[in-house]
């Protein structure tokens, strides 16, 4: 006669089949809920990468707001060019035609006055430009700060804290303003002395560098400011860069670039206590220059 | 009636400026143009304000005015161009030199001025500030501008504005002062127009 193991122990064991189920089932959820914390504080730290790439973006659209740094270091150049043809013209004057010296010299006087000027309407347009370009960055900051905060059983989302903003510039970009070439005594000077930076094909005044004239009128300060030049028709839009790319303004000099830092704080809400602090640089560039009129 | 010393100043006036005229001109080619005299080349002065310039808070850059200046010989009308100024409530601020003064040596000329659009007081005092600039670059090149053409609109501005730039109008009762001018400018409109001055530089 066939006996069976149920008969012969005489137990049910569907019993244990339940119990196995749920523990299996409590292992699935847990595993769940943690994969899903997992997920979550991924998906965290990507927003919080999202939200300083805007915050930067923000500021660095700001500081050449209607290209206004691309018109100032174009006319600081231009200027520049004035005031060494209007010395020519008196030197060429005065010893030509002395009784016209009296004519040109006013017309020299009024280019070094202008140029003068254009310098503290330079620096006024820097310190503009930085200061709105802060509010602009801190505006954004406090629209997106509050949209973090969240407490879930199972995790815990603080606000997102503005730990550094900053404005600087793009390594190894120079001014927008490409070289003027029909003063030929003044170009090979600007050439000597390094005042243009020349590569592929796009030779363009260097910036961050006080391009002074020579001789008579070193009292004068010419200075240009980075900025993405205009290339052909295109004008190089405001974008986000990586952050290895940024680089500290020399002072006095108006920055293209912004940055900053935002940390957050994040907790697991079951269990153990498990906590950090993320963190997310933003790096961006501000628009390159237009054409000029 | 009579008046014995008008006609004898009105003509002494003329005498004056001649002279003057002739001491700041070369030869006269026999070349015309579109002014009253007969040039070698036309040199052209267009004035545009400019918009959208230096837009941030506390500017003081608001009034930018663009003067283009291209010039041609009147033998083929080939034209230009010299180079681009840019002016502040008149004050220059900026230059652009495209080509050298391409004059030759010893030429006359008339100086064409024109606005892009509707001219204004801004666009008159930089086409006065011009005027003298590009006066003295054709005396350096030993040129000389025998008229300078204005609008019918702005000719009454440009002169105020040259006059605000030392130019001056010659006194009547003493009519030898025109002949010690060192320069002389004769503002005219066109022909239609037919208004005329002599501004001099003294």
């Amino acid at each position: 006669m066939r006996t069976t193991r149920r008969n012969y122990s005489g137990r049910n064991s569907e019993g244990n089949v339940l119990i196995l189920a749920c523990f299996s089932f409590m292992a699935v959820g847990l595993t769940l809920i943690m994969a899903y914390s997992f997920c979550g504080l991924y998906w965290i730290h990507n927003r919080l990468q999202t939200s300083a790439d805007e915050i930067s973006l923000a500021g660095a659209k700001k500081l050449n707001d209607r290209d206004r740094i691309g018109q100032m270091n174009n006319m600081v150049a231009r200027c520049r060019q004035l005031v060494h043809s209007s010395r020519e013209d008196f030197v060429t004057t005065k010893q030509d035609y002395p009784e016209l010296a009296s004519f040109a010299e006013p017309l020299l006087d009024e280019a070094r006055t202008s140029a003068a000027e254009l310098e503290t309407e330079r620096q006024k347009l820097t310190q503009v430009a930085q200061s709105e370009s802060l509010q602009a960055m801190q505006a954004r900051y406090n629209d997106i700060k509050g949209t973090y905060a969240m407490q879930l059983p199972w995790l815990t989302i603080g606000t997102p804290q503005l730990s550094l903003q900053s404005l600087g510039k793009i390594d190894d970009v120079q001014s927008n303003v490409p070289e003027f070439t029909q003063f030929t005594k003044l170009k090979d000077q600007d050439r000597t002395q390094n005042y243009v930076t020349t590569s592929a094909g796009l030779n363009l005044y260097t910036a961050e560098k006080n391009q002074k004239l020579s001789a008579t009128d070193t009292d004068l300060d010419f200075n240009l400011s980075s900025l993405p030049a205009l290339v052909g028709t295109s004008i190089s839009p405001a974008r986000v860069v990586q952050p290895r790319s940024y680089t500290a303004v020399k002072a006095g000099y108006a920055p293209s670039a912004s940055q900053v830092v935002l940390q957050l704080d994040v907790a697991t809400g079951l269990g153990i206590y498990a906590g950090s602090r993320l963190q997310a640089k933003g790096t961006a560039v501000t628009t390159g220059a237009s054409r000029q009129l | 009636m009579k008046f014995p010393n008008l006609n004898k100043n009105i003509t002494a006036i003329y005498v004056a400026s001649t002279i003057a005229g002739i001491l700041t001109t070369a030869p006269i080619a026999a070349l015309a143009d579109d002014s009253g005299f007969q040039t070698d080349y036309t040199v052209k002065l267009q004035t545009e304000t400019l918009q959208k310039q230096f837009q941030y808070k506390g500017s003081i850059l608001t009034k930018v005015t663009k003067a283009s200046i291209e010039y041609y010989a009147n033998a083929d009308n080939k034209k230009q161009p010299y180079e681009n100024v840019w002016f502040n409530d008149g004050h220059p601020i900026g230059l652009e030199r495209l080509a050298p003064f391409g004059l030759e040596k010893g030429k006359s000329a008339s100086l064409v001025v024109t606005h892009k659009a509707q001219g204004g007081v801004q666009e008159e005092k930089a086409a006065a500030s011009m005027i003298l600039r590009l006066v003295l670059d054709a005396y350096n090149n030993t040129d000389s501008f025998l008229a300078i053409r204005v609008p019918p609109q702005s000719f009454g501005g440009i002169i105020r504005e040259l006059e605000n730039l030392r130019c001056v109008d010659t006194n009547p009762a003493q009519p030898d002062e025109a002949s010690k001018a060192k320069l002389t400018f004769t503002i005219e409109t066109d022909e239609e127009n037919g208004q005329i001055k002599h501004l001099f530089y003294m």
